[in-house]
């Protein structure tokens, strides 16, 4: 933004110069040509015109011929005139002595000295005054009354000009010699009165013709003009000579008559060899004819004004020129030829040029800078628009030219809509410079539109009229951004975390963000031209003294770190960052500071210290050795176990090289072990000491020792230090030789645990082999004899007809025969159930569908005859043991079929749900039910809820023991003769592992 | 020829067991003599025509052998084992009729060669049914052969 406005003003000034400087060389160049036309029109005379190049003329100036012809005329009448006079006094004399009319010709005589415009004086023999004509009384301030008798140096008084002495008195002279005698130059006649009068005079005896002289008459007159008109005369010619501008006269055939000084300096011709010689010598070829057109002009009387042309120096040098051209005339007013004024516009020429150059370099600032400017009329038509200007109506140049600058400035207000007055209308109406009203928009061509600033100036000459206006003005999309930027920053102030605060130099606070309110708790309101002193404690105010000093010096205060009070008068460790506000001229008027609540840090760095504290205190005491070196090896710390080992104290150690107070060496071969520090130092990582390393303390007692050292540096910063830590091997020798019988004693004594728990298991294998062909052992042994028991006791009954024949001794055999055969299903049970709960059962995947379906088949019990048992096709697949399984559904399917009601056709239900994992199958009856009370025991064994039922209370003991083995629970839902609900959750088999 | 008639040799320990035994294939009619040898190595012993069985005309190699598992000495699967070896003899066919409803006894019983496994049953018709099965399936031609040997 900065950059920017900057820039701008620039431009403006490069503008204003520019113009300045152009109207300066238009001005110059404007009165030149006046100056060049007046002279040349007769208007003005050299003397009267202002030039840098000629000296001012005093006199006066209705004396000053106006072109040379009439000066040379005027002096040609002068003298004439004179002469004529002095004619006519002495051809009266003669005629008076000559004719002899004495009195006729006295009182011709007296009326003629009486009228003449000399001064006639008369005096007697000696010399004494005996008359004054009036011109004589004038100049002389005496009467003829009060001058006659009176001596001549009395009544005509004359000093030479120059010496101021007394002049010769020319009548004594006359009277001595009898001639005529001529009055010196440079005479001045002084009068009764004191009045000087430059004279020129002639005296001439007075005698009868032949006779004795009888008086003198002196003639003399008022030489003031004439003197006047011949210093004007040479001052002309002194003009000609030295004017810058050659000067030529020539006749009417281009003959040339006169050559100044500077024409010799401008053209080279020295005078001598150039009059005489034709003007057009000095012409190029192509402009002869010029000459035609200048004589033509002569021959009728007129001049020629100003005539810009080329003419030719000696050496063939073009030289631009602005030639005048007067005719000169003689006494008859016949034009007899014309005196040339060539003024040399070499000058004039560059400066033209240099003016031209100067309008294309504004021309083409005004096209190139980055402000659009519109240049119209007095009518508000457009005449001009610059590339900046073209962009932003989008209207060219070429087809805005003559517009109204309403049609091609467009502009609204941005917010209204509403159209804005013409800023070049006002400029017309006001006369002077308007600014437009912020918020204007200007609409371009194609009806795009962006906010813009303005500003129209009228152009006029100095004090002339306005001709015109320029309009300059700018896109401020750029601006508005900017101030919107301003905004930003100013809410980045308003909303920061810090405080900012301003305040002047007197230490007034000027603003107070609402930071500042938050951590002071003073408003904006209350606090704001307040002094800032107000949140400094007592014992701080000085700070501000040397605050207001850097300050006032333009320097900056950065992060002092110092107290402040709340308005509640709690104290807030600050960190105070204060710089100098400049206005404008870049005048320190006040300072922002920003204030940051360093509380958090000052716990922050209180816990350092404690922690640093607490670190240190740690190290003394622990049961470490801890030695801290710098990053030259040098010891600074030693803790009290250090002190202990290298018997070294904190005091003596510290500042010494570490090898000296922590010397080691190896323990077999003796020889010195490298410094672990040195390596840490030299390596930048954490070093380990080598086994079987001696300390050899100050006092030489040898401690074996074990040691780390470790470099100290800041996270990713360089190393500033080691700290090596080491300790009393002998302490853990020891107890290194403990933990080493210990862990023996351990490993023993767990090899032996091994063994026992091996010979255990060994023998435990061996009771369950034992079990296990123990209870095959019963399955043979004890069942052969019950089998053999029955079957003959019912082949007695049957076949032997002794006791076929006796109801009696058959109803023996009979209960013979079932007890046999209830003895026989205790023991099958009994051995499922040992064989359940011993036996090795590996879990595999069982189709319980398949499973069901053949124990139906295998059943007699089961078969459809018997039992009305319906299953459902779903049955998974279940991770679990067929003969298990087998033992299980065989159980609690012969359960469901046996307990009806007597005479109820038994219903039974298999089913399955499956969830997480799980499949629960429900074996489901109509039958008798099982109490509530009764339903946690069936599951026990020996459990025999109803003696109608033939049963060993075995059965579901076995259900449950084969469902845990295989990972399974079972369970029963069941109401009094509504029926029991079985069911048993086993595992779903993987189905990718489906067979 | 003068050929023996062919008998079942049947190895039982037990007393009862024989006694039921030779009740229910007496009821079964069976056209074969029951032998009974009361261990498995005095089956071997018959079989193989060792000691007090040299005399093959009066102790001729039976036409069906039924095993009990359990025995002493020599038990079923040890008899098993041994006839699968003897190439005179695995020929002819081998059953076992024991007590034990063990699965594994059964699987191990016909790994070995047995021919067929029974459970001994609890009464006496369902041991007569047995005998019925075993006279169709192993016995018809021995049935023949005896008729044969009866007549001449």
């Amino acid at each position: 933004m900065k950059g920017k406005l900057m820039r701008r003003s620039l431009k403006t000034q490069s503008l204003s110069v520019g113009k300045l400087r152009l109207s300066d060389l238009e001005k110059q160049e404007r009165q030149m040509a006046e100056h060049a036309s007046s002279l040349s029109e007769g208007k003005m005379t050299y003397a009267e015109a202002p030039q840098m190049h000629r000296p001012r003329l005093h006199g006066d100036s209705s004396l000053k011929p106006r072109t040379k012809a009439q000066r040379e005329e005027r002096l040609g009448a002068i003298h004439a005139t004179h002469l004529a006079r002095r004619r006519r006094v002495n051809e009266a004399a003669k005629r008076k002595y000559a004719e002899g009319e004495l009195v006729k010709a006295h009182d011709l005589l007296a009326a003629t000295v009486a009228s003449i415009g000399d001064a006639v004086i008369l005096t007697d023999e000696n010399g004494n005054v005996t008359f004054l004509n009036p011109e004589a009384e004038r100049l002389s301030g005496w009467k003829d009354s009060e001058a006659k008798g009176q001596t001549l140096p009395k009544v005509f008084h004359i000093l030479n000009e120059q010496t101021r002495q007394t002049a010769e008195n020319p009548v004594e002279k006359v009277l001595r010699t009898g001639k005529v005698a001529g009055m010196a130059n440079h005479t001045l006649l002084v009068s009764k009165d004191g009045v000087e009068t430059p004279i020129g005079d002639s005296t001439a005896p007075i005698r009868h013709a032949d006779g004795p002289l009888f008086g003198a008459v002196l003639v003399f007159r008022d030489v003031t003009a004439q003197r006047r008109a011949q210093e004007a005369a040479s001052r002309l010619a002194a003009i000609i000579e030295h004017s810058g501008d050659a000067i030529i006269t020539k006749n009417l055939n281009g003959v040339i008559q006169t050559w100044n000084p500077s024409a010799e300096r401008l053209f080279g011709y020295r005078a001598e060899e150039i009059v005489g010689k034709p003007v057009t010598v000095l012409f190029p070829p192509d402009r002869l004819k010029e000459e035609d057109y200048i004589i033509g002009l002569l021959r009728q009387g007129q001049p020629v004004e100003r005539l810009e042309t080329i003419r030719v120096a000696k050496d063939g040098k073009q030289i631009p020129v602005s030639v005048s051209v007067s005719p000169m005339k003689d006494a008859d007013g016949q034009v007899i030829g014309a005196a040339k004024i060539i003024h040399d516009i070499s000058d004039v020429v560059a400066a033209r040029e240099a003016l031209l150059r100067e309008k294309q370099l504004l021309a083409t600032t005004l096209s190139s800078i980055g402000d659009a400017v519109i240049v119209t009329d007095t009518n508000g038509g457009v005449t001009f628009l610059n590339a900046e200007a073209e962009r932003l109506t989008k209207w060219s140049n070429r087809e805005a030219a003559g517009q109204p600058l309403r049609t091609v400035f467009r502009i609204v207000n941005e917010e209204t809509r509403a159209l804005v007055e013409n800023p070049v209308e006002k400029v017309l109406r006001l006369g002077d410079i308007v600014r437009l009203a912020n918020h204007t928009v200007l609409i371009a061509k194609d009806g795009t539109e962006m906010p813009i600033g303005d500003s129209a100036a009228p152009i006029r000459e100095p004090d002339g009229p306005v001709f015109g206006v320029v309009l300059v003005f700018r896109d401020v999309t750029e601006q508005h951004k900017t101030q919107q930027a301003i905004a930003r920053l100013a809410a980045i102030v308003e909303h920061s975390g810090d405080a900012m605060v301003t305040k002047n130099l007197d230490g007034v606070i000027q603003s107070w963000n609402s930071s500042a309110e938050r951590l002071f708790g003073y408003d904006a309101e209350e606090i704001v031209g307040k002094h800032v002193t107000l949140l400094f404690p007592p014992d701080r105010l000085n700070e501000e003294d040397h605050i207001i000093n850097r300050l006032r010096q333009g320097q900056p205060i950065e992060r002092l770190e110092t107290i402040r009070l709340a308005k509640d008068g709690r104290k807030i460790p600050v960190a105070v960052s204060i710089s100098p506000l400049k206005n404008a001229d870049g005048e320190i008027v006040g300072a922002s500071k920003i204030l940051h609540d360093i509380s958090e840090v000052v716990a922050a760095r209180e816990a350092l210290e404690r922690e640093k504290e607490l670190l240190a205190t740690t190290l003394a005491s622990i049961g470490d050795a801890v030695i801290v070196t710098d990053e030259e090896g040098r010891i600074t710390y030693v803790n009290a176990e250090a002190e202990r080992l290298t018997k070294w104290s904190s005091g003596d150690a510290h500042g010494q090289a570490l090898p000296k107070v922590f010397c080691i060496v190896n323990e077999e071969t003796r020889a010195p072990v490298e410094n672990p520090v040195e390596k840490v130092l030299r390596l930048g990582g954490v070093a380990g000491l080598a086994d079987h390393t001696i300390l050899i303390a100050k006092d030489g007692a040898e401690t074996p020792i074990d040691d780390s050292a470790a470099p100290i540096r800041r996270p990713g910063g360089p190393l500033f230090g080691a700290v090596l830590v080491f300790r009393d091997f002998t302490e853990r020798k020891k107890a290194e030789e403990i933990l080493r019988d210990a862990q023996q004693k351990l490993s023993q004594h767990a090899a032996e645990l091994e063994e026992t728990v091996a010979e255990r298991t060994a023998k435990l294998k061996e009771t369950v082999n034992d079990l296990e062909s123990f209870s095959y052992s019963i399955a043979h042994d004890m069942r052969a004899p019950l089998r053999a028991m029955g079957m003959f006791a019912r082949l007695l009954k049957d076949k032997v007809p002794a006791i076929s024949t006796s109801p009696e001794a058959r109803v023996y055999c009979e209960k013979i025969v079932i007890g046999a055969a209830r003895l026989d299903n205790l023991i099958n049970d009994a051995l499922n159930f040992t064989k359940a709960a011993l036996k090795e059962s590996p879990l595999q995947q069982v189709d319980l569908l398949k499973l069901v379906h053949g124990l139906l088949d295998t059943y007699p019990n089961l078969q459809s005859g018997t039992a009305d048992i319906q299953i459902e096709e779903n049955l998974p697949i279940v991770l679990g043991n067929e003969s298990l399984l087998t033992q299980c559904f065989s159980n609690l399917l012969g359960n469901a079929v046996k307990f009806v009601a007597p005479g109820v056709h038994p219903k039974v239900r298999v089913r399955s749900e499956i969830k997480d994992g799980f499949a629960r199958i429900w074996v489901e009856d109509k039958g008798i039910g099982i109490p509530k009370h009764a339903q946690s025991r069936v599951f026990a064994m020996f459990q025999k809820l109803d003696d109608r039922y033939e049963g060993t209370g075995i059965g579901l003991a076995i259900v449950r023991k084969v469902v845990e083995r295989m990972g399974g629970i079972v369970g029963v839902e069941s109401e009094p003769d509504q029926g029991s609900r079985f069911w048993v959750d086993l595992r779903v088999a993987p189905k990718n592992e489906n067979a | 020829m003068s050929e023996k008639i062919r008998p079942i040799l049947a190895a039982e320990d037990e007393e009862s067991d024989r006694m039921i035994l030779e009740l229910a294939f007496g009821s079964a009619k069976l056209p074969c003599p029951l032998v009974f040898v009361p261990d498995g190595q005095e089956a071997m012993d018959y079989l193989s025509g060792k000691g007090r069985y040299a005399d093959r005309a009066a102790h001729p190699l039976p036409a069906l052998i039924v095993l009990d598992l359990k025995m002493p000495r020599m038990n079923g699967f040890d008899v098993l084992g041994w006839l699968a070896e003897q190439p005179d003899l695995k020929q002819i066919p081998a059953v076992v009729l024991s007590s034990s409803a063990h699965e594994c006894d059964m699987n191990i019983a016909r790994q070995l060669g047995a021919r067929e496994y029974f459970v001994k049953p609890h009464n006496l018709d369902e041991l007569i049914k047995i005998a019925h099965q075993m006279q169709a399936l192993w016995l018809s031609a021995a049935t023949t052969d005896n008729r044969h040997a009866a007549n001449e």
